[in-house]
């Protein structure tokens, strides 16, 4: 019976390691492309856990004094909701179970964690997540996309990631669980013409006249070459 | 924008480029990680002259919050030099300038400034000149203000135009005596007050086609001031000066002067102090004292703060913390009054972390101050006199409460009605016996009542009944009010989903419902029950004490006493059970059937004392016949006037396992005393006594009584203190 009165150890996970990639952009920034739609949000996992719990983290590990899984940003059909698990203010409302997620919601997690939900295309479902307080994963992070079906690259407004000095835009396309580029400008991905489009793997990079990034899975942070 | 390195490649052993950043005056400008992951920016000298590496190598030790920290300086494979420094990530200011074309806010400006004049004055000191200020080198993250290429300038020389080493950006922030090949720490002050200006306007002073003609500028032109506030022309006329030597001298002198100017005030120059001998020594004294004097605050305010995390005082201390920030910022007045020097660093550190803990205090208190509630509204306003930076306008600042329906309604039918809305506010429990002997004074009057013919136990139950109606419906008026005619509540969002930022800031202390997982120590939970366990001893005496009066209710002295026992043993076992599961997470059935269990053991433990007491009978077996456990069969015989041990131990158990008690024992209940809980919690003891052949009156009123015992003595946080 004394069972009873013990915290349950608190797991579970969602299954998404693989699919988040980061983008490495010149110039612009380092953000982060999540194409699964439960996306959980929490603090750093202790230090302590060993192999048998390696996915004790959430998706996006903060360094914070959240949850280790304070909220799940889950997309539907129409939109985006936040679940949270802890303390949670979605535009300055308290979150008890979920909250829909317009653009410009502020989300707070917790006593200090900031982010503000932004989807800046209308024809697209893809949103971002910016970052407002000063807290980040391990290394520095410039925003967090939320793919659906497309992420844009370029210079105005209405990009998921805006690249002021680019000459045009540059389209990531979901297709089937795999990450297409498609742009009008003259590309390349590791030196072949892009063309109408090509299938982009981890640790690709792309070029143009004035632009360059490269796009990797996440967990190969990491990795030297040697 | 083409660069020679690409992303992944190691030019330099142990780091791995990501990204480029940009290209700086001096070479390229690289996101580096470690291979333990230590993010850094690396950035590649293109030409190695000694000269550069010599100004780098002294700054290399320079530690200070408002300059970029260089690490190393490595060589790679090529003998080519790399430069390792610290990344900091945020805006330059050449991208803030360009996204306010109009110029920004004057606080902004002021805030830019102080971190630049910090930086650069903390430079100046070591004995080092910048020399190449401009907005492309200076960030800011996190509200702090960093300025980068420390040690990097160049011998800057109009004649060598080459591309590459010298941009045309440096040129709009040059002072004219760089032209002439000798400079000191003016040149700073002068490439401050262009940036300063660029800040302000939106625009540099000199501006021209070619680098010759921004030069010449530079050397001949006078600023065009038409653009500054009148206020701040005097600041930039001597801070623009071509000639070195009537120049404003220091970069802390010139932040102070714009302070100064910028609020009205005519500041006199300061007196030229010779920074040696005795005056050196005086101010180094007084730096001393500044310091001891604000540490002495600080431990004040820190003593403030570990008391009130223990008893969650913050309200009550927060004003006293309000006056040690008030003395902190008086001291950093009075030393810049004094001398701008005796205010150093660790001065600056300690009131910053004074600072904070104020606003902790602020955080905290304000939705428990109901002065503040209505009177903070606007963001404070300063004294202009005083040196006080502008606090910030709070986010967590509460909005004034709208003013309900209720309210006007109340307003309209004067102010007692209005009182006693409040009463019942503040009392629910007052309210209700209000209501109660009300309707016990009326209720023979009530039509369709003749309580002539229904027994005394009956009418009880109506009276609990019919009071609470009354109570009840009180308070749903009064609500219903307040739905009908009141003003849209504060948090309603707009269209796009924002609200207004004002929004009282519940985050901290959102945690409300006794669902909500939390951790509690041992010892708190044991020194909270044994709490609890006495005031329901007391609470046990008082209910007694009062249905000892009610006529005919018990029949003998034992009755009194096995009803005692039985509130006690009852509320004692609900409140352990509720403090030991308190903040665990809550498994509903298992919280349900460890509830039953333990009701069934408090069965027993009644039956027994019944036996022993010898009642025999509670008041009316009669009653007992048509119960379930004569559907069973196991029903009493009828003229055995005995009640079953099965019928305690089942009236209980059904009690105890269907009403969910932890609502009503755990801390986090959403009420202190919810009358509406004791009501359902009677009627579900009425059900289970008239289900299991219990005597119905006693099964309701030991239920009532539970419940409002347990509740009367089960600690309770306010809801804002709940964390």
């Amino acid at each position: 019976m004394l069972g009873f009165f013990r915290h349950p150890l608190i797991a579970t996970r969602s299954e998404t390691h693989g699919a988040m990639s980061v983008v490495w952009i010149d110039g612009i920034g380092c953000f982060w492309i999540s194409q699964v739609e439960r996306v959980t949000i929490g603090g750093p996992g202790s230090p302590s856990s060993k192999p048998p719990h390696p996915r004790e983290t959430a998706d996006i590990a903060i360094l914070s004094d959240l949850k280790r899984r304070h909220a799940t940003i889950v997309r539907t059909g129409e939109g985006y909701l936040l679940e949270a698990h802890g303390a949670a203010r979605v535009s300055g409302r308290e979150v008890l179970e979920r909250a829909t997620l317009a653009d410009g919601a502020l989300i707070e997690l917790g006593r200090s964690v900031r982010w503000q939900f932004r989807q800046p295309s209308a024809l697209s479902l893809s949103a971002r997540l910016d970052f407002v307080s000063d807290h980040r994963p391990t290394q520095t992070v410039d925003g967090l996309v939320l793919l659906a079906d497309t992420c844009l690259l370029g210079p105005g407004d209405e990009n998921h990631i805006v690249c002021p000095d680019w000459p045009g835009q540059v389209m990531l396309v979901r297709q089937q669980e795999e990450l297409w580029c498609r742009s009008r400008l003259e590309l390349t991905v590791n030196g072949d013409r892009l063309g109408s489009g090509k299938r982009l793997r981890s640790g690709d990079v792309v070029s143009g006249d004035d632009l360059r990034f490269r796009i990797e899975e996440r967990g190969a942070v990491f990795h030297g070459h040697e | 924008m083409k660069f020679t390195f690409g992303p992944e490649s190691r030019p330099l052993d142990g780091y791995t480029i990501k990204r480029a950043i940009a290209r700086g005056g001096f070479g390229e400008v690289y996101y580096a990680l470690s291979d333990s992951g230590k993010e850094v920016a690396i950035k590649l000298l293109q030409e190695n002259l000694e000269i550069e590496l010599r100004g780098v190598t002294q700054c290399l030790n320079l530690k200070h919050t408002n300059l970029v920290t260089l690490f190393d300086i490595k060589q790679d494979r090529d003998a080519d030099h790399w430069i390792v420094m610290e990344y900091v990530g945020g805006k330059t200011l050449d991208k803030v300038i360009h996204e306010a074309p109009q110029g920004l806010p004057l606080e902004d400006v002021l805030a830019w400034l102080d971190g630049i004049a910090a930086g650069i004055g903390y430079l100046h000191d070591r004995g080092i000149v910048h020399r190449d200020l401009k907005p492309a080198n200076i960030f800011r993250e996190n509200g702090v203000v960093k300025v980068g290429d420390v040690g990097l300038s160049k011998f800057i020389a109009p004649s060598r135009r080459s591309a590459h080493t010298q941009s045309v950006g440096t040129v709009y922030y040059m002072a004219p005596e760089v032209a002439k090949g000798r400079y000191g720490k003016e040149v700073d002050v002068y490439s401050l007050a262009i940036i300063l200006f660029e800040l302000l306007t939106g625009k540099v002073p000199f501006d021209g086609e070619t680098t010759a003609e921004i030069l010449m500028k530079h050397l001949t032109e006078r600023p065009n001031l038409g653009a500054i506030p009148p206020n701040l022309r005097v600041v930039f006329e001597a801070a623009l000066e071509k000639d070195p030597q009537r120049r404003t001298s220091d970069v802390l002198e010139l932040a102070r002067h714009f302070r100064n100017a910028s609020r009205g005030e005519v500041s006199e120059p300061s007196p030229v102090v010779e920074q040696n001998g005795a005056d050196y020594q005086e101010i180094h004294a007084e730096r001393l004292r500044i310091c001891s004097q604000l540490r002495g605050l600080l431990d004040k305010a820190r003593e403030l703060e570990n008391a009130a995390d223990r008893d969650r005082t913050w309200g009550r201390k927060q004003l006293e913390v309000e006056e040690l920030l008030r003395q902190a910022q008086a001291i950093r007045s009075n030393a810049f009054v004094h001398d701008e020097r005796c205010w150093d660093y660790s001065a600056e550190g300690t009131l910053s972390s004074m600072t904070a803990i104020a606003a902790k205090f602020r955080n905290l208190a304000t939705p428990r101050l109901p002065t503040l509630d209505y009177a903070d509204t606007q963001p404070f306003e300063q004294p202009a006199a005083s040196n006080k930076p502008a606090p910030r306008p709070s986010p967590f600042a509460k909005p004034a409460p709208p003013k309900s329906g209720w309210d006007t309604f109340c307003y309209a039918c004067g102010a007692y009605v209005s009182g006693l809305k409040k009463s019942v506010q503040a009392h629910p429990l007052l309210a209700w016996l209000a209501a109660a002997t009300f309707f016990l004074f009326t209720m023979r009057y009530w039509p369709g009542m003749n309580f002539a013919r229904i027994g005394h136990e009956t009418t009880l139950v109506w009276f609990l009944i019919g009071s609470v109606a009354i109570f009840e419906m009180f308070r749903m008026i009064s609500r219903g009010f307040d739905r009908l005619f009141g003003p849209p509540s504060p948090n309603s969002t707009d269209r796009a989903g924002r609200t207004p930022d004002v929004a009282p800031f519940r985050a901290a202390y959102r945690v409300v419902s006794p669902n909500s997982v939390r951790e509690i120590s041992w010892r708190r939970r044991l020194t909270e029950l044994s709490g609890s366990l006495a005031t329901a001893g007391l609470a046990t005496a008082v209910v007694t004490a009062v249905l000892a009066n009610v006529e005919q209710f018990f029949g003998s002295t034992a009755l009194i006493g096995h009803f005692a026992i039985g509130t006690l043993l009852g509320s004692w076992s609900l409140l352990i059970l509720g403090k030991l599961r308190e903040g665990l997470p809550r498994e509903r059935y298992i919280d349900r059937m460890l509830l039953a269990g333990v009701g069934m053991v408090v069965g027993v433990a009644l039956f027994q004392l019944d036996g022993w007491l010898m009642i025999g009978s509670l008041s009316d077996v009669s009653s007992t016949q048509q119960s379930l456990l004569s559907m069973t069969g196991a029903s009493p015989s009828s003229d055995s006037r005995q009640l079953l041990a099965e019928s305690y131990i089942a009236f209980f158990a059904t009690l105890f396992g269907l009403r969910r008690w932890w609502w009503q024992t755990d801390s986090f209940r959403p009420h202190r005393f919810r009358v509406l809980s004791v009501c359902l919690t009677a009627l579900i003891g009425s059900g289970a006594a008239f289900a299991w052949g219990f005597p119905v009156l006693w099964g309701t009123v030991w239920a009532a009584s539970l419940s409002s015992v347990v509740q009367l003595a089960a600690v309770w946080t306010p809801r804002e203190q709940r964390r």
